[in-house]
């Protein structure tokens, strides 16, 4: 059996990290959180995750800046990055684009949606999704 | 030989040497005109040998036109009276000249029945010389005559004199026109001339003459005439003729009609004073300035609105009363009228101006050009300057309220965004808790069951934040559509997948229609065509029972381009007509059925129209109770070919331009793609920002967004256009999301130049800005070139 993937968790709040742990970890995936971009950044070195959940708005540095100095740093500038965001904003979601992310998930996100989006940003086989997880397609709206 | 006959052989001798001997020519003719006898001086007048006149008719030798003369006038004269005198004849010379003589002649009876006729010629060639002259003389004489006449009828004015002797008038033609009399009779008296003046005129026309003829000197009068019905005036100037000795002997002198000239100047200094009257009294200041701004007039009013004297200002310049910082615009808006030469419009400039005491007034000046003789160059400025200070109060006011009430529409719609945020995340937690337990408790149906429904109310209430946010953005004008190229029939079957099982728990049929005759892609905003299918599918699987619902898809080519026609029919109840009327209105919950159906917020219409009007098309429906009812909206589709249009090719030119965006996410993005071109970039944060910017300093172009806070981009255009120092001719091109021939209009007409679609594709913002760049500088804003390059634009960006 192949090693499960790891997936780094960067969200302020306790409650949407923890459900999002959960439903990762039922899943099949190992999950760490980090709180801040700054812990994100040190976790990225120790825990060497395969892929990394990034909300925007976070104390102190924000999404955008993690994923700017993510990018700007050689080892770690492959790791595919998918924001989970409850701003709506087009602009918001263009400029996390245009710094590298890979893909974005709106909040409150749909479970299957979710792990579908993450199964692809990792680029694992995953079956044909299902209505509810292409709907994401036709914009952010659950 | 006897003394007698010696006298009369003597006499004989001597009357034959005389005729011989004779200085003018003598020739004795016949009754018929045969020269019987010549002397030598006409043969050496005429070069003729006297053998050659023997038995020659005197009448072929005078020229063709003399013998007429000889035979009309001569002959008949002789044959009545016996003698001629002095007719002046040419006679024909052996040369071929001819010679003017004077011919007298007498006829005397001879021997026999014959009558002689004994001619003298003298040569007249002088007197002939004198008569000519004297003829062209006359000649010119009455053409003098003629001119002058025709002088003093072009300047109404006559000449007149007056001998003192005979107390005689003379005339000219010109002087009975002036005094309306008969050219034909001879001109009256003194007394009578002085009697065609006005009574109170007379005595002082008397006297003037008088006073002249007294001292020998000249003099001038003005007196009125009665002309029939009219009064003229007459203009009289006379001066003393006098005799070689120096007494004076009479008057000469003219006359001149000066009614016109008189009653021209009178309404002239009546409108002047007219004109002067409403100068002095007008509220407005009316002034008078060069080219320099240095001020010729200018109307008392300045004392009520600028508080000084108009000698005070008369000689200052202009910019003495400007405010400092408003001169240099001020003065360039004035020079760009001059160069215009467009001067029927009119032009107003505003600016600040200074009074006496330090206060400062806004003014409207509307000048019109004084122009030089050819009217081809202004050499002055006449103005007309309007205290206007409390009309900007009300103007500034009104705006700031208008951006007061922009801030507030603003900070309402951020209000509803940050809200929403707030809103998302405990919901994130509700509805993905409630799911994890829904799933964790696969064991407890019960617990499983309240799980579902904290689940679904959790979308509930999310589906309401969704249509609230839409709906302030909409009513904000704040969404924009995004289009891409996507797939009509994906979108329908995947609202299908959505609400196969809804609709399947009710036992209807869900079927879709025509997805095979759509083309493959269309561009679209995918996500909002499938809120807006999803909606009105939704409503038709809601509030039908049996039967089913379909989903009719069609798309036509009309020559304006493809059109994309979305029906929704279900077999439900129906709508009435007055249902049907309320029915896209906001909050509006129309029963449609018999039974209590659960209600949503009523906005789900209401945004499905705005979202179908924003992407240019129809919504509508057809229904009546009992047979159920479609919905239907209609949307052009934008050519796709444009997505594949190859890119233009114009030479690069690096310059200065100015983003105009409101999002820090479109200015990052536009300062990122277009830095490495060399461009040189400024930010404005929105409208105002922006107006506030190209007020500062000139740009080579402008991107400009639409929907901004404080300001649009529709009007920091017009404010640009219309009075911006350094860039009122800078191209300006719009960014809107919005597509559609409507937005480009608008964009045009608010004097952009082109459009550009957002999302921004970068192949397409630099081949625009390239484009625009290479428009010449100064290049006048010309509405059909910007037309044309607009399309151009949208050709290669849309």
């Amino acid at each position: 059996m192949t090693e499960p993937r790891r997936i780094l968790v960067v969200e302020d709040n306790p409650d949407i990290a923890e459900l999002v742990a959960i439903r990762l970890g039922l899943a099949g995936y190992n999950t760490c959180k980090a709180k801040d971009a700054d812990t994100a950044m040190r976790l990225v070195g120790e825990f060497k995750p395969h892929g990394i959940l990034l909300d925007i708005g976070l104390p102190g540095r924000d999404g955008f800046s993690f994923l700017q100095g993510l990018k700007a740093t050689v080892p770690y500038q492959n790791i595919p990055v998918l924001m989970l965001t409850a701003r709506q904003a087009m602009g918001d979601i263009q400029m996390a684009m245009s710094l590298g992310a890979k893909d974005y998930v709106a909040k409150p996100f749909d479970d299957h949606k979710l792990l579908f989006r993450i199964a692809r940003m990792l680029g694992d086989q995953v079956a044909k999704p299902t209505a509810k997880e292409r709907t994401y397609v036709w914009g952010n709206r659950s | 030989m006897d003394l007698k006959a010696a006298v009369r052989a003597g006499e004989a001798a001597t009357s034959a040497e005389l005729f011989e001997l004779s200085p003018c020519g003598l020739v004795v003719c016949d009754d018929a005109g045969r020269i019987i006898r010549a002397n030598a001086s006409f043969c050496e007048m005429t070069g003729l040998d006297p053998a050659a006149l023997k038995e020659a008719n005197i009448g072929s030798l005078l020229t063709r036109a003399s013998f007429f003369i000889y035979k009309a006038r001569v002959a008949p004269q002789l044959a009545l009276t016996g003698s001629v005198q002095e007719v002046s004849l040419d006679l024909k010379l052996a040369d071929g000249q001819s010679l003017a003589v004077l011919l007298s002649a007498r006829q005397a009876p001879a021997e026999g029945a014959t009558v002689l006729t004994h001619i003298a010629l003298f040569p007249a060639r002088e007197r002939r010389l004198f008569e000519q002259e004297q003829l062209k003389a006359r000649r010119e004489l009455r053409q003098y005559r003629d001119y002058l006449q025709m002088a003093e009828k072009l300047a109404n004015v006559g000449h007149w004199s007056y001998a003192l002797a005979t107390g005689d008038i003379q005339w000219s033609p010109e002087v009975y026109v002036i005094y309306g009399q008969d050219p034909q009779m001879k001109a009256p008296p003194l007394n009578d001339v002085v009697a065609l003046y006005h009574p109170d005129d007379r005595d002082m026309a008397r006297q003037a003459m008088d006073s002249a003829l007294a001292d020998g000197g000249s003099f001038t009068y003005r007196a009125r005439i009665v002309r029939g019905d009219d009064i003229g005036i007459v203009q009289v100037h006379g001066i003393c003729e006098r005799a070689p000795g120096g007494e004076v002997t009479g008057l000469f002198g003219i006359c001149r009609d000066v009614t016109n000239f008189i009653r021209n100047q009178e309404r002239l200094e009546q409108s002047e004073a007219r004109y002067r009257l409403l100068a002095d009294e007008s509220n407005d200041i009316i002034t008078i300035f060069d080219l320099s701004g240095c001020i010729e007039y200018i109307s008392p009013a300045v004392k009520k609105i600028l508080g000084y004297e108009p000698d005070d200002l008369v000689g200052r310049n202009v910019r003495d009363v400007i405010h400092r910082d408003d001169c240099d615009a001020t003065f360039a808006a004035y020079s760009a009228y001059v160069r215009n030469k467009n001067w029927d419009e009119g032009l107003r400039v505003r600016y600040r101006a200074v009074h006496k005491d330090g206060h400062v007034i806004w003014a409207e000046a509307h000048p019109s050009p004084i122009l030089d003789e050819a009217g081809e160059r202004v050499v002055a400025f006449q103005d007309v300057v309007r205290d206007i200070s409390h009309q900007k109060a009300t103007e500034d006011a009104l705006a700031q309220a208008s951006i007061e009430a922009n801030a507030a529409a603003e900070a309402k719609a951020q209000f509803l965004a940050n809200m929403s945020h707030e809103l998302r995340t405990p919901l994130t937690s509700i509805i993905g808790f409630s799911a994890l337990l829904r799933d964790l408790l696969a064991g407890n149906d019960d617990l499983r069951r309240h799980s579902q429904r904290i689940h679904s109310a959790g979308q509930g209430l999310l589906n309401l934040i969704n249509d609230i946010l839409d709906h302030s953005k909409l009513e904000a004008g704040q969404l924009e559509l995004d289009l891409a190229p996507a797939s009509v029939a994906d979108i329908a079957a995947d609202v299908v997948d959505l609400l196969s099982l809804q609709a399947g728990n009710k036992g209807l049929t869900l079927t879709v229609e025509g997805a095979d005759g759509l083309a493959p892609q269309a561009l679209i905003d995918d996500g909002r065509l499938h809120q807006v299918l999803l909606n009105l599918v939704g409503n038709a699987v809601k509030f039908t029972e049996t039967g089913g619902v379909t989903i009719s898809l069609s798309q036509s080519r009309l020559p304006d381009g493809d059109r994309l026609r979305v029906s929704v029919r279900d077999t439900g109840p129906g709508i009435s007509e007055a249902g049907k009327a309320r029915l896209f209105e906001r909050f509006s919950q129309v029963d449609r059925s018999a039974h209590d159906m659960p209600g949503g917020t009523g906005l789900g219409l209401s945004i499905c129209k705005q979202l179908v009007e924003l992407m240019s098309g129809t919504i509508g429906v057809n229904s009546a109770p009992g047979e159920g009812a479609e919905f239907w909206f209609e949307i052009p589709l934008p050519d796709m070919n444009l997505l594949h249009a190859a890119p233009v090719t114009v030479p690069h030119r690096p310059g200065r331009i100015l983003v105009v965006d409101d999002q820090d996410a479109v200015t990052d993005l536009l300062v990122n793609l277009l830095t490495p071109y060399g461009h040189d970039i400024d930010v404005a944060i929105n409208g105002y920002d922006g107006v506030q910017a190209s007020q500062r300093a000139p740009y080579d172009l402008i991107l400009m967004d639409i929907n901004m806070p404080v300001m649009d981009g529709f009007a920091a255009t017009r404010s640009i256009r219309s009075g911006c120092p350094f860039n009122a001719d800078v191209p300006i091109l719009g960014l809107t999301a919005a597509g559609g021939e409507a937005r480009l209009q608008a964009c045009l007409s608010a004097g952009m130049n082109a459009m550009l679609a957002k999302p921004v594709m970068p192949s397409a913002l630099l081949n625009a800005v390239a484009l625009w760049l290479n428009v010449p500088a100064g290049t006048a804003f010309d509405p059909t070139a910007a037309i044309r390059m607009a399309s151009e634009t949208k050709y290669k960006t849309a």
